[in-house]
């Protein structure tokens, strides 16, 4: 009965509302119930770099045409550093489950913290990344010398 | 007139169908989906609507006023519709490619394209701002001609729910005669690619016959990996970031930029720099070419065999 009672309220509230308003709210539960289920089906799982081709292979499909002469390999394979011929370093870090990367300009800032690099690219959005690399210190020198052009 | 909007109808398909990739993502291929991914091309898709109510609205009555000076009348008939359907999708053609060509266009398109994933979902990954362009001008010509606005909306709105289903991986090819004449997935794929072969390609909506015609047809080569999003993928799923970055971008270039030059970084082509600080489309496929060639060159030098081929 009480329920009964509640829907009929639930109608009558869902008959004040104007019809775009409903539109909305309908369109804004049905997009939330495909996220939910997107999340509850594990889809998209972390992207992995498995070795040194398939760093090489994602930085060509970040920047077209990078070729690196080094390459700082994530021990996990959650991201990487290469550098190429003419000194540019590219950053690659998760996105979802693919890769995004960026070239490092003199605004971005390395440290080491507990066995891991932090690169900063100063981009807000990008945002840092935290790599475990065999040679971090080498690597943040190289971010370092950025600036210094 | 007919009173309803299909694309409103069309919105439980969308979902249904979304949902069944999804089943087939989890069964074959996992990564084809990304929660926040999905999160982010449905609120595109959710703000469009919104913006669309607000703003489809004064368009669709300046297009009224403008139908008053049409050169014809050309009434509510079958005949009238097909032809309506096939001239809005020749300009949608055209709009597209402004949208992808001027960096004013591309902003609010760039909405679209900004996933790093090709699903159905990102078939909702509309603009929010496709009001700030020109974009409604294009339709100026068919109300001119005497179509009326009613049925260039209808038109229009049968033309976007067509190239729903196109933004998928989970179809292959179509059959050849299909391929030939309508866009279809595997066109539609090249066009959301960022490979250097693919950049600015395939721009059509429901006819793929445009793009052979005005030659900007690319087919989808088998073994090539594809790589979706834009030539900077934004690495963020944060919405406003995501529909407003193109925005925020122009306006620092502007603002940076000698007087010379500024009206280059609304007008120019994206990528597009005074100083060659970044790439357009175009120089990045010439440079891609430069190297296939050179690669092919110092195959041919090391394999004499290869280096001795000659045509019969």
């Amino acid at each position: 009965m009480l329920a009964g009672k509640y829907t009929s309220c639930q109608i009558a509230f869902c008959m004040t509302l104007p019809p775009a308003l409903l539109q909305f709210l309908g369109s804004l539960a049905a997009i939330l119930m495909l996220a939910a289920i997107a999340w509850r089906l594990r889809l998209g799982p972390e992207p992995k770099l498995d070795d040194e081709n398939a760093a090489r292979q994602a930085a060509d499909e970040a920047v077209s045409g990078f070729k690196p002469v080094e390459i700082g390999l994530d021990r996990e394979g959650r991201g990487a550093l290469l550098s190429d011929a003419g000194g540019r370093i590219l950053l690659l870090r998760p996105h979802g489950s693919r890769f995004a990367g960026r070239l490092l300009s003199d605004q971005a800032v390395a440290r080491i913290e507990e066995d891991a690099l932090i690169v900063d690219t100063a981009e807000r959005r990008y945002g840092s990344a935290r790599l475990e690399l065999a040679d971090a210190s080498a690597w943040m020198q190289a971010i370092v010398a950025i600036k210094r052009g | 007139m007919p009173d309803f909007s299909p694309t409103e109808i069309a919105v439980p398909g969308f979902v249904a169908l979304v949902l069944i990739e999804m089943i087939w993502a989890w069964r074959k291929r996992r990564e084809a989906y990304e929660p926040r991914d999905t999160l982010t091309s449905l609120a595109f898709g959710l703000g469009s609507t919104v913006s669309g109510l607000i703003f489809g609205g004064l368009f669709f009555a300046l297009f009224l006023w403008v139908w008053q000076f049409r050169l014809f009348d050309i009434g509510w008939s079958w005949w009238a519709f097909v032809l309506c359907f096939v001239l809005d999708d020749l300009k949608y053609y055209w709009v597209h490619r402004f949208g992808h060509r001027v960096r004013w266009f591309w902003a609010s398109h760039v909405n679209h394209h900004s996933s790093q994933h090709y699903n159905l979902s990102t078939a909702l990954r509309q603009t929010w701002t496709g009001f700030m362009t020109l974009g409604f001008a294009f339709a100026l010509p068919l109300v001119l001609l005497g179509f009326h606005p009613g049925m260039i909306a209808l038109a229009g709105g049968f033309n976007l729910i067509y190239q729903f289903w196109i933004h998928t991986e989970a179809i292959d090819k179509m059959p050849r005669w299909f391929e030939a004449v309508m866009n279809t997935p595997s066109h539609h794929r090249v066009h959301h690619a960022t490979n250097p072969r693919y950049l600015d390609r395939n721009y059509a909506g429901v006819f793929i016959v445009w793009d052979k015609l005005f030659g900007t047809f690319e087919p989808e080569v088998k073994d090539e990996k594809i790589r979706y999003g834009i030539v900077k993928q934004l690495g963020s799923f944060n919405i406003l970031w995501a529909v407003f970055h193109e925005w925020i971008g122009i306006a620092q270039d502007m603002w940076r930029a000698p007087w010379g030059s500024k009206l280059g970084y609304l007008l120019r082509e994206p990528g597009w720099t005074h100083d060659g600080g970044r790439e357009t489309s175009d120089q990045i496929r010439a440079s891609w070419l430069v190297r296939q060639a050179s690669d092919a060159k110092s195959v041919s030098s090391e394999n004499p065999i290869a280096g001795e081929a000659k045509a019969a």
